[in-house]
């Protein structure tokens, strides 16, 4: 595959596209980052005031504009905005009710149940900064489009692991059958979580082939490093389940050694809980 | 009653949000296939580009509207996605908090040659995966990658050769 037959691959790719997404949303997120921006700004040129006033001095208010270079890809503040809610993302392929929504919730249960004894799995749990206002628990279906007149769903679940002041999680997507999938073991393809990072062994559970890949993300990426297993089940369910001793943004250090191990991963991708059928 | 003073400053902020409207209007589509072969998923795509016009409102006083316009949103954009990936936040799947009513786009017969291309985009590492997109899909040249992703041309030469290998191992000849 040459560039020119990547690019029309990829043109090919985004050709079909969603609705155009609408401008309110962001306008709303655009105007509640301003005014968060703008209340911060206020109260730090307030304190700086009241503690120069407190040395004696008389000073003016520092201008709130200033012209440069505007740095790219941050917050133009020393603050951190939070992230709107996704009000423009797509609703249609997702459920939010039903049977599909139903296998997912059953996802994040069978996720809690195969948390180690000792560790929690807690809900409230929240991330920091920006993402002060997420749960590291979570779970969805998501329709990944119609294969051969089948529609394929995508079910997603997450959860921290808590022990201690340590946090972890374990995280599992599950494509059902009609995902377009080829091989096994280390050969299933399309593979999970930054696969060409990961070292993948084959694991043997009852007679079924199992791939366990460790992954390990450079030190600039700052991730944690993570562990998975994944499996394609005889009626073509695929199931990924991941563990990291680590979890970004939640703000707590990370656990002293990964929840689980391999072999133990790899009965988790086989298990029948995580069919979800 | 407004005050005529208070009436300037909402026309000022009404013609500014006017023009980012438009602007929002006019680019978000082709933001979004950005961010979707960044991220492989239309809703990560739009919650992605969501957060990068709200940085781009935040700073629309400042910013000229000509044709760097393009180049310095593309910039916001592709360095959240960078941003997010290496705090980890797209390793976890996250429920859409708010719902609209939009219909499911209609998909065609050649859905599973697109799965496998964005499957096989999404298994290459993010910054090889940003400069493959940038150079071949945007058609920007090596500097202008560079310059988007915010690293040095020879990171950006690098990242670009072991991306499109991993993306050619991944991908079947004959299926795209």
């Amino acid at each position: 595959m040459n560039d020119r037959e990547l690019r029309a691959a990829m043109d090919h790719a985004v050709a079909v596209e969603p609705p155009p997404m609408r401008e309110e949303p962001v306008l709303t997120a655009g105007r509640r980052a301003l005014n968060r921006r703008r209340a911060v700004r206020a109260s730090a040129g307030s304190a700086a005031v009241v503690a120069i006033i407190a040395a004696g001095v008389t000073v003016l208010a520092p201008s709130q504009g200033h012209s440069g270079e505007i740095p790219v890809g941050a917050p133009p503040s020393a603050t951190k905005d939070t992230p709107a809610p996704s009000t423009s993302a797509r609703a249609d392929a997702t459920a939010t009710a039903g049977p599909e929504y139903d296998r997912a919730a059953a996802l994040a249960a069978a996720l809690d149940a195969l948390a180690p004894a000792g560790y929690g799995t807690p809900g409230d749990l929240k991330g920091v900064d920006d993402y002060a206002d997420r749960t590291l628990k979570s779970h969805k279906a998501m329709s990944a489009g119609t294969v051969n007149g089948t529609e394929v769903w995508n079910y997603a679940a997450g959860t921290p692991l808590t022990k201690g002041e340590g946090v972890g999680e374990l995280v599992a997507t599950v494509y059902s059958p009609g995902w377009a999938t080829t091989g096994e073991g280390c050969g299933l393809r399309p593979a999970a979580w930054d696969a060409t990072r990961a070292s993948c062994v084959e694991v043997d559970v009852n007679g079924k082939k199992v791939a366990v890949a460790d992954v390990v993300y450079p030190p600039q990426d700052g991730l944690t490093s993570a562990q998975w297993a994944g499996y394609r089940h005889s009626d073509g369910t695929v199931v990924f389940v991941m563990q990291s001793a680590g979890v970004a943004r939640s703000g707590r250090p990370h656990l002293g050694t990964m929840p689980m191990t391999g072999p133990e991963l790899a009965a988790a991708a086989v298990d029948p809980r995580f069919q979800l059928r | 009653m407004t005050s005529p003073v208070n009436a300037g400053v909402e026309r000022t902020m009404n013609g500014r949000e006017d023009r980012f409207a438009a602007y929002f209007a006019a680019r978000s589509g082709a933001m979004r296939a950005t961010a979707f072969l960044l991220c492989g998923d239309w809703h990560r795509a739009e919650d992605l580009v969501q957060n990068a016009f709200v940085k781009l409102y935040l700073v629309w006083h400042r910013v000229g509207q000509d044709e760097k316009l393009d180049s310095y949103t593309r910039q916001i954009l592709v360095r959240t996605f960078l941003d997010e990936k290496r705090r980890g936040f797209f390793r976890r799947e996250r429920p859409i908090s708010e719902v609209g009513d939009r219909p499911l786009p209609e998909l065609d017969d050649h859905v599973e040659n697109r799965v496998v291309l964005v499957q096989a985009l999404a298994a290459v590492a993010p910054r090889q995966r940003a400069a493959v997109v940038l150079r071949i899909w945007e058609d920007l040249s090596i500097e202008d990658t560079a310059k988007t992703m915010g690293c040095s041309t020879g990171t950006v030469k690098s990242q670009l050769a072991r991306g499109l290998t991993a993306l050619r191992s991944l991908v079947p000849a004959n299926s795209v």
